[in-house]
């Protein structure tokens, strides 16, 4: 007689969808659960799940999970906004950085002007507060209003501050 | 692989591809035969049917938009094989929030010197009591709220600027499944307001921030007017303070001695 193994429904988001046998090794399994049907969905629609295993490959397995995180939101991004994606956020981001930036030099010039023409402020201990207006700004973190040239870090592990973008052209000798 | 009869190359796509490249190549006006690069990371992270399956449904000056985001994408997802996009949102959310923080800190010292000429200017005007016991009645109220009025204005802008961010960043951000955390306690989320709905000079507008940061430098030439036009204020809210105590000085003055007159005239013994 025939033993009929129970079925084990262990098959992940990304099997299922693609309608293929699930092994053990594969390689979306872990990150592609079967409860996230959509997940899979998304990503498959915008990058294709050749691509998807083949980045999933070039990077360390302990940063897999971050890896399919952030082209699962650049896919919803990208199919809730087909011409701008996740760069349109970039893009605001960068916008209110820089007017929070001139608010910011306002700001200080102001506190220079006030600190230059009145005396010293004391707090409650009868010391001075030291003008804000001598501290450095913000760590130096937004150079020139852009996203400038990033350093490659292909062993990435956390994303260092500042970070810096080159724009397409200036990307594209490399 | 060069065109038949013509003088121009094969586009990048094509090369990559080992195909003829046609007059008609939708990919030829975005990937040049002399950045390889460009192309090898967008055809890694979409590929070449994804890519033209984005394109199809928009329309011309859509798709060169389209295809600069695109090719911005994958660029950064070439730098940043983990995090891509994601990770520089995070990034620039942390900055902002510092910022944000550095202002709000800024804001408060200016409030303090503020407080303090408030006081002082108090203190002024406490120094004639004097002059109401002659029975005198000084405009302090029209001088306290000169100055109150120019210190509300200023923190109304200040109090403005932070409402009106705290609700932009709110309509920016929100929960989003896949997303991060980082150092911030939001989750950012796809940013809703640049889709299909609005208008293209919008998104054009956006666009052109996105491309050339030139235009934001406008915005810094129209504060640094409007701390021109501010300070005249200041100069002159401060010249009438000085004049309005000179004034009270003099008044004083004269109703002193005329008070001495009348005592002189009056002696008891």
């Amino acid at each position: 007689m025939r033993n009929h193994e129970p079925r084990a429904s262990s098959s992940c988001a990304a099997c299922k969808f693609l309608k293929r046998r699930c092994t053990p090794n594969c390689i979306f399994a872990p990150y592609f659960r079967s409860d996230e049907p959509t997940k899979f969905a998304k990503v498959h629609k915008v990058f294709g799940a050749s691509n998807v295993s083949k980045i999933l490959i070039e990077v360390p397995e302990e940063q897999r999970e971050d890896t399919v995180n952030s082209l699962a939101y650049e896919a919803e991004a990208r199919l809730r906004d087909p011409v701008y994606g996740c760069i349109g956020a970039i893009a605001l981001l960068q916008r209110k950085m820089v007017e929070l930036q001139v608010d910011l030099a306002i700001a200080r010039a102001r506190l220079a002007r006030y600190a230059a023409n009145s005396p010293p402020i004391l707090n409650d201990h009868g010391s001075m507060i030291p003008n804000f207006a001598e501290f450095p700004a913000c760590g130096g973190l937004v150079d020139n209003h852009r996203l400038i040239s990033v350093t490659p870090d292909r062993t990435e592990s956390s994303i260092n501050i500042p970070i810096r973008l080159g724009y397409p052209d200036s990307m594209a000798s490399s | 692989m060069t065109l038949k009869g013509g003088t121009s190359q094969a586009c990048a796509s094509c090369k990559y591809q080992r195909r003829k490249c046609s007059s008609e190549c939708p990919l030829a006006p975005y990937f040049p035969p002399e950045q390889p690069k460009m192309f090898q990371n967008a055809h890694r992270l979409f590929g070449v049917r994804k890519i033209l399956r984005i394109l199809e449904n928009l329309d011309s000056p859509q798709k060169e938009e389209a295809m600069r985001s695109i090719i911005y994408q994958a660029n950064i997802r070439d730098r940043f094989p983990v995090h891509g996009c994601l990770g520089i949102i995070c990034q620039l959310h942390f900055q902002i929030r510092q910022m944000e923080e550095e202002l709000r800190a800024v804001y408060a010292h200016l409030e303090m010197y503020r407080q303090q000429q408030h006081h002082q200017i108090e203190a002024l005007t406490e120094d004639v009591p004097s002059q109401l016991e002659l029975g005198m009645a000084l405009p302090q109220p029209c001088l306290a709220q000169q100055y109150s009025y120019y210190m509300g204005s200023n923190i109304g802008y200040s109090s403005s600027f932070l409402d009106s961010n705290e609700n932009v960043g709110n309509s920016l951000w929100g929960q989003h499944p896949y997303a991060m955390n980082n150092n911030t306690n939001s989750k950012p989320v796809i940013q809703s307001q640049l889709v299909a709905s609005q208008p293209l000079s919008t998104q054009q507008e956006v666009v052109q921030d996105y491309d050339e940061m030139h235009s934001f430098f406008d915005i810094i030439d129209d504060r640094q007017s409007y701390i021109e036009t501010k300070e005249p204020y200041d100069s002159s809210s401060e010249e009438s303070l000085k004049d309005t105590t000179q004034s009270m000085e003099h008044v004083a003055e004269n109703e002193l001695k005329s008070a001495a007159a009348c005592f002189s005239l009056t002696s008891v013994n």
